[in-house]
């Protein structure tokens, strides 16, 4: 059957001069099958989430300004960081670049009408949606207190929260996940325009494609892990329960079998947007093409088998801590061949300093001090020592906020023109960028140092030496609050008074630019051209042509030759 | 499946169903034969092997239906792929966790 | 061509890549499923690695009987469920109906059959909880991924009956293109659904030293 906005409006569909304007009912949003607009339904809705996640969290901060806790109560500071984690990991991280800017983007960059299961792609939102009202309902309803990990025996047997509806949200969203996955696999798989080969994709539709893989080999474990918790909890059967001789560590392998996996879910599509910035905006064909496409299937291949160095202190055997470490390290190898490559990208780059570009640089110093406190905890004396501290929630956020949020940013700001057709004012976003930065590490950098001097993460009271740290890290908390804030004011601005932006503002190579900005609703009215070759700037080691810098750097350099002309 | 055997003459039909008929009956008998035989097995007493024959049997069984009731046969070498990578990822699963619980001190 | 064109689905022009992508995301479904169904196999065999014994005892309490039953019906279930696909591909309308609905019927049966074993269960206190009939504690352990295994088990078939049973209704009503892609589709759940099983039945009834 057709889908919905064609069945109410088939001529309309044809004529529509972008998808903004196929239809302006809630109806026509609600039931499209667009992949542009879905992504736009997930955008609004994860943007809500991480608005909830943060107020949260924001709470947390300034109650830890004091070492005694004055302003809430133990128990609702445990509700406070699990509503936290909960919400940010499943709600905003795992959905975010993949069902946003990817769903927007992946079907535009391979020259594609639609992605391959377009009903499934609008259920995938919906089933998102329904996980996170469930998730909502528990946390208003009484709140939940075990941590985003919901580690048994407390979860199960213990907690008096709403652990149920939580686990079961989180069940629910991870079919979304599984649905998504499916349908980025075969979308990729069968609806590359032709001639685009495989070695010829753009490297953010390769990080979607192995991010993808991740969600349907890792997410069904994660929904066993909440069925069992709901099983146990629920229906009184003991699985875990030690006193029946259950093993909690059971839980925690099969919990970790997903949840480490779901670590590369949230920074290898945040690795494709990057490359795509770096390309840009140094007008340079990527480094090492090929071994960047190895890398990102090799760490979503590896990042299988290292779940065990969650659990060094848990109990588990040493010798199965000893290979999960030895496997750990060696995740770190396809990692750091990205950084190199995206350093050596930037060599004898034509650079330029937009807003994008500064998020992407951004990303990768913090990526890299993310990854290298990585390899501290990957090796066991150390983490024995730092196990649960304040250093493994800098570590993570290094990645997760540091990375996967600053690539989202920078992502959000580069297409921005093509899913809206607007500019953005450069100079805020510049600004905005800039604070980003500085908000971050001045939130998380007093964390490393906590954490190694040995305050316990998840604790509310603390003594009263660490207060400077604290302190320190809630203020940087506010100056990235206020950095976050600031987008949403000046990109709103841009959609109703913002400068009509060109097909093309960046002069970028992929064939998401070829159309029009924003897109007509089958994405393009005549088939792309597929480039000589991926990334078309200037080739290694070669000076660019006078053509090949970046428009706006051309207009810059020809106001200058103007002005010296005078 | 193709527009030949849409058009096809009646016989060719007949003979069409009647293939499939001993084709897949075949498939059926062998496939109850080795359940009777993993439900008699559970009779003896294998000691030791009794798991590792129930488990043989069962990886048979799940094979053939893979094969020809699920048509691996004759699918394309991706969704073969694709279906050995979800045993793959189990295995993974399974071998990296019973490595702990076998080598806990 | 006409019934061509109302199988096919946006955004593809011809049959054929549809009926192939169809098959793809199945299969990547089915990948995907099969790590679901895995983890469960995986906690039931971590906890058998730990109590031996205590396994074993509980699954002599099973009831192999209508566990045997259900295992050969779904085998005869899977058999009528190809000759269902086989009959649409050569445009045998009626025959098709008729194995789906056959496939769909024994579906039902597995579960009817399933629902007398599970009062069964009940009648003999194999519920873990105060008054559970065995006195190992592991035993409870074991039934409780009996319950959460079956249970999950049967979800995903009444979903496959469902889905069989809208497709054998259709084709009696004749409104469904014999070259939709639907029938090879829900086949290949099927046959998944029927994998489980095979995989549930040594593993939870034949486990017990019965001799």
């Amino acid at each position: 059957m057709t889908d919905a906005i064609a069945a109410d409006h088939p001529q309309g569909l044809a004529r529509a001069r972008d998808y903004l304007h196929a239809g302006s009912t809630l109806r026509s949003w609600l039931m499209s099958t667009d992949h542009k607009r879905i992504a736009i339904l997930y955008g609004i809705t994860i943007t809500v989430f991480f608005l909830i996640g943060g107020a949260a969290i924001t709470v947390v901060r300034l109650e830890l300004v004091s070492p005694n806790g004055n302003f809430i109560s133990d128990d609702t500071y445990n509700k406070l960081f699990t509503l936290h984690g909960v919400i940010m990991v499943w709600f905003f991280l795992i959905p975010s670049i993949p069902n946003t800017l990817g769903n927007f983007l992946v079907p535009l960059m391979i020259g594609a009408p639609d992605m391959a299961f377009p009903k499934l792609n609008l259920a995938s939102w919906y089933i998102n949606l329904a996980g996170g009202l469930f998730t909502l309902a528990a946390l208003v309803a009484g709140g939940v207190d075990t941590g985003w990990t919901f580690y048994t025996p407390y979860s199960t047997m213990f907690s008096n929260g709403n652990v149920l509806l939580a686990a079961f949200g989180v069940f629910i969203a991870g079919f979304s996940s599984i649905a998504s996955g499916v349908n980025f696999i075969a979308t990729i798989h069968t609806l590359r325009i032709a001639g685009m080969g495989w070695m010829r994709l753009p490297l953010f539709v390769w990080s979607i494609y192995a991010v993808s893989l991740v969600m349907v080999l890792a997410t069904p474990v994660l929904a066993v892990t909440m069925l069992l918790i709901v099983a146990e909890r629920w229906f009184g059967l003991p699985i875990f329960d030690p006193a029946h001789g259950g093993d909690p560590l059971l839980f925690q392998h099969l919990f970790w079998f997903y949840s480490h996996p779901a670590v590369y879910i949230m920074i290898l599509p945040a690795m494709g947007v990057v490359t795509e910035l770096i390309t840009c905006f140094a007008r340079r064909a990527v480094f090492g093409y090929t071994f960047m496409v190895y890398a990102m299937v090799a760490i979503a291949f590896i990042g299988f088998f290292v779940w065990g160095h969650h659990m060094f202190v848990s109990g588990q055997s040493p010798y199965a801590s000893l290979i999960f470490s030895f496997l750990s390290f060696v995740i770190a190898v396809p990692s750091a061949i990205k950084v190199f490559n995206w350093t050596a990208t930037l060599y004898r780059g034509q650079i330029s300093f937009e807003a994008p570009m500064l998020y992407g640089l951004g990303f990768v110093g913090l990526f890299t001090a993310g990854g290298l406190t990585g390899l501290f905890l990957a090796s066991i004396p150390v983490d024995v020592h730092v196990h649960d501290t304040y250093f493994v929630v800098a570590h993570f956020h290094y990645i997760m906020v540091g990375g996967s949020v600053s690539a989202f940013f920078g992502g959000l700001h580069f297409w921005w023109p093509k899913i809206t057709g607007k500019l953005y004012s450069e100079t805020w976003a510049r600004f905005a960028a800039i604070l980003m930065f500085f908000g971050f590490n001045f939130t998380f950098f007093p964390q490393f140092i906590l954490g190694y001097l040995g305050m316990p993460r998840r604790y509310h009271v603390y003594p009263p030496e660490f207060q400077i740290y604290h302190e320190m890290s809630t203020l940087g908390a506010s100056v990235l609050a206020a950095a976050y804030l600031l987008p949403p004011v000046y990109l709103g601005w841009s959609m109703f008074r913002g400068t009509r932006a060109g097909d093309n503002p960046w002069g970028a190579s992929g064939l998401e630019w070829q159309t029009s900005s924003p897109p007509p609703p089958r994405n393009f009215r005549s088939p792309p051209a597929l480039p000589d070759t991926v990334y078309d700037y200037h080739a290694q080691g070669k000076a660019p042509a006078a053509d090949q810098a970046s428009p706006r750097r051309r207009d810059s350099e020809a106001r200058q030759n103007v002005d010296a002309a005078r | 499946m193709s527009d030949a055997s849409r058009s096809a003459h009646p016989a060719t039909t007949r003979k069409g169903v009647a293939a499939a008929w001993r084709r897949n009956g075949i498939v059926w008998l062998v496939l109850l034969a080795l359940q009777a035989g993993s439900l008699a097995g559970a009779y003896a007493s294998f000691g030791h092997w009794a798991l590792p024959l129930d488990v043989g049997i069962g990886a048979v069984m799940v094979l053939i239906v893979g094969i020809f009731t699920m048509g691996l046969e004759k699918t394309t070498a991706l969704n073969r792929l694709t279906a050995a990578a979800g045993f793959v990822f189990v295995l993974v699963m399974f071998a990296l966790t019973l490595g702990d619980v076998y080598t806990r001190l | 061509m006409t019934e061509s064109a109302a199988a096919l689905r946006e955004p593809w022009t011809s049959l054929e890549d549809q009926r192939r992508v169809a098959m793809f995301g199945m299969w990547t479904f089915i990948a995907s499923e099969i790590l679901f169904f895995g983890a469960l196999f995986m906690g039931f065999s971590v906890v058998r690695v730990l109590h031996p014994a205590a396994f074993a005892e509980a699954a002599g309490h099973t009831n192999i009987w209508y566990g045997s039953a259900n295992t050969a019906i779904l085998l005869t279930s899977s058999f009528a469920m190809v000759m269902g696909l086989r009959a649409a591909d050569l445009d045998l309308r009626r025959l098709a109906a008729l194995c789906l609905a056959v496939t769909a019927v024994l579906g039902l049966a597995f579960l009817i059959v399933k629902g007398f074993e599970y009062k069964d269960d009940i009648d003999k206190h194999l519920v873990p909880g105060q008054d559970f009939a065995l006195k190992a504690g592991a035993a409870q352990i074991f039934f409780s991924f009996y319950w959460g295994i079956t249970a999950v088990h049967a979800v995903h078939l009444t979903i496959g009956i469902v889905l069989v049973s809208r497709l054998a209704w259709l084709l009696m009503r004749g409104d469904i293109a014999m070259r939709s892609p639907q029938f090879e589709v829900t086949a290949l759940y099927w046959g998944f659904v029927d994998i489980v099983w095979i995989t549930v039945y040594p593993l939870i009834y034949l486990g017990g030293g019965r001799s």
